[in-house]
């Protein structure tokens, strides 16, 4: 029994601020796709005699920064690198979590109590800690960081699949499914899955986001993206540093991220509202 | 009641346990040859001195052996000694983990005292207020901690000179000068927090409200306003107690930039300097002491939430 | 006395902080332990040219030297050779006794430490400071803001973008240039055990942008060996088109060959020099890939030669080049010299300049070294940096040393005095 799609709760779940949010998500991505081929520059090319540009300096719209590199090519850069890495990592801990979530909500007993075990291991390390670790040993970059995060951010997924298939194992529908013999796998993929599918929907961009903070966290400490591929963690970190020289480095990436990461956090917000029965919210 | 309780205890340990082991065991594989740091990095070392470094710190053993030899030093409470200091590693954690508590405490104390009312009033009110209260959240929830520190750090110390820009004086010293070098870090870390709670209070609130018992309590006569503060108000709380659970584990991660941002001498520098220096025992010893950390607060929000809600025993 | 002899004459009634007397036997013990190369004396490069120390007195002695270096003094005034009581003298025992004009009140490890006056010191009449408080910042920023919040009154390492903020709000910003910076290789294994490469390196480095880059401007290009007078200092210059013929003599005419550029994340300086470099080395045809670990991991690669080019810092010790110049070129393995490298012929020359007893067969020396320098390029040096501390200006008396001895000047703080 697959949910309609409930469009008289689609338009009330998105007041024009989500709709603006979702715009802005569309611009991101499309923003990090085209970004080879529309940057005005190459992000790495560096031009010291000109660096600290102001905004609308000739030739560079947002300014160079300290190495005299285009900020608007970085930026453009940046968010496909953020992007990408926010994307592998929610990707990651979707598949591997709601896998997790499934399976021990579905069967209990010995199998609940390996893969939720599991998960509250992730969740006693201190996520910074694991992410040091983990980069020192094995360097830092873009497949470290989506392993390393993905890793990370099971538990949300899991838990959640976990409580909904809790909720709809003694469902009706299943029980028949039981009753036909049916194969497990189809039983989970067929009726389980689309039932706590409208929640992990919405729970993808939150995810995205809190990745995003993580990523340009991790960045911004010197642990994440190497130099000198763009990172918006990255430069704020030296935004930050070169403040009393030239702040529109700071203002600039640190509006990329808060508007990004908000923009995601309302569009989840959005989807979680229409899709997800079990936490309607009246308007 | 009481087999949830040995249950939830036993797994707490065996967890304590595994997150010991992969500590112990990654910090040991990471590149980067503590003896080489503590020779001085750049000058004047030979082979012979630094396989004497080595030997004194144990570190020529097989790793299963110096993996023993922790495990029991750590049962009897004996976190072993830093590389670089030689000092007791449970002495300089000990030293170090009262402030990241307060730091963590006060950020608590300050969400919950900022976030249940806001969030309580809107799932009240609804309408505009909700609307503003969903858009402030999602504001706080967005920005960086580093972006709220570093702007923290410019406005009220540097411009304004209202407040110190780092450090910590103890509080037996001077207690207001030590609520005053609290009182940024701390505002900057509750901020994310003190969204999460309010939007939490606001969803129990406006569930709690619908319920069928409450509104016979109005039908009874009982003005509305009564019925909110004493009955809706404190049902609500459950849902409240979790999520403060499940989110020290992220104040613990802002508090390492925290701790960058304002050089606030608590235990995550204590680790990302230990990790820079490659000394073992400092790593292992805050690794583990903060899992526990975390453990033990699951374990008694998990024991309150079974104590608030008997259905949640039977699992 | 003569170039090997030197004779010593101690103070009267010199003790250590807590009270028991400095004598000529503690001197002898603590300089011989250093030079036994078993426990990685810091001092161990300068202090292994002794041969043997004779004790006249309880307050005088002899040091014979096995081979002159005129440098030696310099070596014994360098911190890390000080003087400290003998039950000291073991890598187990915490050595916070020493007999300097400020003493060890107490230490907060990783947070800060205080320092209150020695009134034993035998100079304690000019030391106008009663009690000193440190607190450790490891975040360049929060240092700053430190100073400018009123939270501290001095600070050192001043990061070099902070230079003139902290002038125009008032402070006193003082430094001087010194401690420098070059491009190592591995000439062992890779593309840089051809010389000609190296050279091409040389040619390539535009010492001004990485200056501008890294130091804000706050420093100087080097273009030779600092400090050598003009023989030494003009061996290479900014030439990108002689980089490409070079490259094209070593059989890379159509661009190439690829090269591991290693920096680290710690040293923000360090890296920010080593994209500069990662630049100019594209601009003349190479194919860098960068890699910054932190520092542990950095020093672990660099000692055991995984990289073809990586750019450190070095200062020598002791001002003179036959000094310190060694340590960069001979043989052994350090993270800051070119991996695998090796030049009898060089090694050969310096010896004779330490050696020399006249001036100029010094010199004669030297300048042979110099030139096989100039076109083996044992390291190619890019520029020197500025260090420098900043004070509120009711601190007064605080001068800054010169030259390599430069980051010691925080060693010295009699006469300095604070107002308010």
């Amino acid at each position: 029994m697959m949910q309609r799609l409930d469009t008289r709760r689609l338009t009330r779940s998105f007041t024009p601020l989500r709709w603006a949010a979702f715009a802005f998500v569309v611009l991101v991505i499309l923003a990090a796709t085209l970004a080879p081929w529309i940057s005005p520059h190459d992000p790495l090319a560096q031009d010291i005699p000109r660096r600290f540009l102001p905004i609308g300096s000739p030739d560079h719209l947002l300014g160079t920064d300290e190495f005299g590199r285009d900020l608007l090519s970085r930026l453009l850069h940046g968010a496909r690198v953020e992007l990408v890495v926010a994307l592998g990592a929610s990707l990651v801990a979707a598949v591997l979590g709601i896998t997790l979530g499934l399976l021990g909500g579905y069967f209990g007993r010995w199998v609940e109590l390996l893969t939720m075990r599991t998960v509250e291991v992730i969740l006693a390390f201190p996520p910074i800690v694991l992410a040091l670790l983990i980069v020192t040993i094995y360097g830092s970059g873009q497949s470290t960081l989506i392993v390393i995060m993905g890793l990370l951010f099971i538990p949300a997924f899991a838990r959640l699949t976990f409580g909904q298939t809790l909720g709809v194992r003694s469902a009706e529908y299943v029980e028949a499914a039981r009753a036909f013999a049916a194969p497990t796998g189809v039983i989970l993929a067929r009726a389980i899955l689309p039932n706590v599918s409208g929640a992990l929907i919405a729970q993808f961009p939150i995810t995205l986001a809190n990745a995003i903070l993580l990523g340009s966290g991790l960045s911004y400490l010197g642990l994440g993206i190497t130099p000198p591929t763009p990172s918006w963690g990255g430069m704020v970190a030296a935004g930050q540093r070169f403040m009393p020289v030239d702040p529109t480095m700071l203002i600039i990436s640190s509006i990329a991220v808060t508007l990004t990461v908000l923009s995601f956090g309302l569009l989840g917000d959005a989807l979680r509202d229409w899709l997800d029965p079990k936490s309607r919210r009246r308007r | 009641m009481v087999s949830f309780l040995i249950r939830r205890i036993a797994t707490a340990i065996v967890l304590a346990w595994v997150v010991l082991t992969l500590i112990f065991f990654a910090i040991h594989t990471v590149p980067g040859d503590p003896a080489y740091q503590l020779a001085g990095g750049d000058s004047g070392f030979t082979e012979e001195g630094l396989q004497q470094i080595r030997e004194s710190l144990g570190l020529d053993r097989p790793l299963g052996e110096q993996y023993a030899n922790y495990l029991l030093g750590v049962l009897g409470g004996d976190l072993g000694e830093s590389f670089a200091t030689g000092q007791p590693v449970a002495q300089s954690i000990l030293r170090r983990l009262p402030a990241t508590l307060q730091l963590i405490a006060a950020a608590a104390v300050l969400a919950i005292a900022a976030g249940i009312p806001f969030g309580a009033w809107a799932g009240r009110r609804r309408g505009m207020a909700d609307a503003l209260m969903t858009s402030v959240t999602s504001v706080a929830l967005a920005v960086p901690v580093y972006v709220v520190g570093a702007l923290a750090v410019l406005l009220f110390s540097v411009t304004w000179r209202l407040l110190p820009a780092g450090g910590l004086t103890p509080f037996a010293e001077d207690p207001m000068g030590f609520l005053r070098g609290l009182l940024l870090p701390a505002v900057t870390l509750s901020l994310a927090f003190s969204a999460v709670v309010a939007r939490m209070t606001r969803t129990a609130v406006i569930e709690t409200s619908d319920r069928d018992w409450v509104r016979t309590a109005t039908s009874f006569g009982l003005t509305r306003r009564r019925v909110f503060n004493r009955y809706v108000l404190r049902n609500s709380m459950n849902p409240v107690v979790t999520v403060v659970g499940l989110e020290i584990g992220s104040f613990l991660g802002a508090s390492v930039i925290i701790e960058r941002v304002f050089n606030y001498p608590g235990i995550s520098t204590l680790l990302i300097d230990g990790v820079s220096a490659r000394d073992y025992p400092v790593v292992q010893g805050v690794v583990i002491v903060i899992a526990v950390l975390f453990i033990l607060i699951n374990l008694v929000v998990d024991i309150l939430y079974g104590i608030l809600d008997p259905r949640a025993r039977i699992r | 006395m003569d170039s090997l002899t030197y004779k010593f004459m101690l103070h009267d009634g010199l003790t250590y902080h807590d009270g028991t007397p400095l004598v000529a036997d503690d001197v002898r013990a603590a300089l011989l332990w250093y030079a036994d190369p078993a426990n990685s004396a810091r001092s161990y490069p300068g202090v292994r040219f002794i041969k043997d120390i004779a004790i006249a007195s309880d307050t005088e002695f002899t040091i014979t030297l096995n081979s002159v270096n005129l440098s030696f003094l310099e070596y014994l005034a360098d911190p890390s050779a000080f003087i400290v009581p003998q039950n000291q003298l073991s890598a187990d025992v915490e050595a916070t006794n020493g007999a300097g004009p400020f003493k060890l009140e107490s230490w907060d490890e990783g947070v800060g430490l205080v320092l209150t006056k020695f009134d034993g010191f035998y100079g304690a009449d000019d030391v106008t400071l009663d009690r000193i408080d440190v607190s450790f910042y490891s975040d360049a920023t929060a240092r700053v803001n430190a100073l400018l919040s009123g939270d501290v009154d001095f600070i050192d390492y001043v990061p070099w973008e902070s230079y003139d903020q902290l002038e125009a709000s008032g402070f006193v910003v003082h430094g001087e240039v010194g401690v420098f910076q070059s491009a190592i290789f591995n000439v062992e294994t890779g593309p840089f055990a051809d010389p000609k490469l190296r050279l091409a390196v040389a040619y390539a480095l535009n010492r001004e942008n990485a200056t501008a880059a890294a130091f804000f401007g706050h420093g100087t290009s080097l273009f030779g060996v600092p400090g050598s007078g003009p023989t030494g200092e003009n061996l290479w210059e900014y030439n990108p088109e002689r980089a490409k013929e070079l490259l094209a003599e070593a059989g890379y005419a159509n661009g190439g060959p690829k090269v591991h550029l290693l920096s680290n994340s710690t040293y923000v300086f360090l890296r920010d020099l080593a994209l500069s470099v990662q630049a100019d080395l594209e601009a003349v045809g190479f194919e860098v890939e960068f890699t910054s670990p932190d520092w542990p991991t950095f020093t672990e690669e660099a000692v055991a030669g995984k990289y073809d080019v990586t750019v450190q810092g070095n200062v020598g010790n002791v001002q003179d080049p036959a000094g310190w110049l060694p340590r960069l070129v001979q043989p052994r393995p350090e993270a800051n010299k070119s991996f695998g490298y090796s030049n009898a012929d060089l090694d050969a020359a310096l010896a004779e300049a330490l050696a020399a007893e006249d001036a100029g067969a010094r010199q004669a020396a030297l300048d042979r070294a110099y030139k096989l320098i100039g076109e083996d390029v044992p390291f190619a040096t890019i520029n020197q940096r500025m260090q420098a501390y900043a004070y509120t200006d009711r601190v007064s008396g605080f001068e800054v040393m010169l030259g390599f001895t430069q980051p010691y000047s925080v060693n010295n703080l009699i006469n300095v005095t604070i107002t308010g």
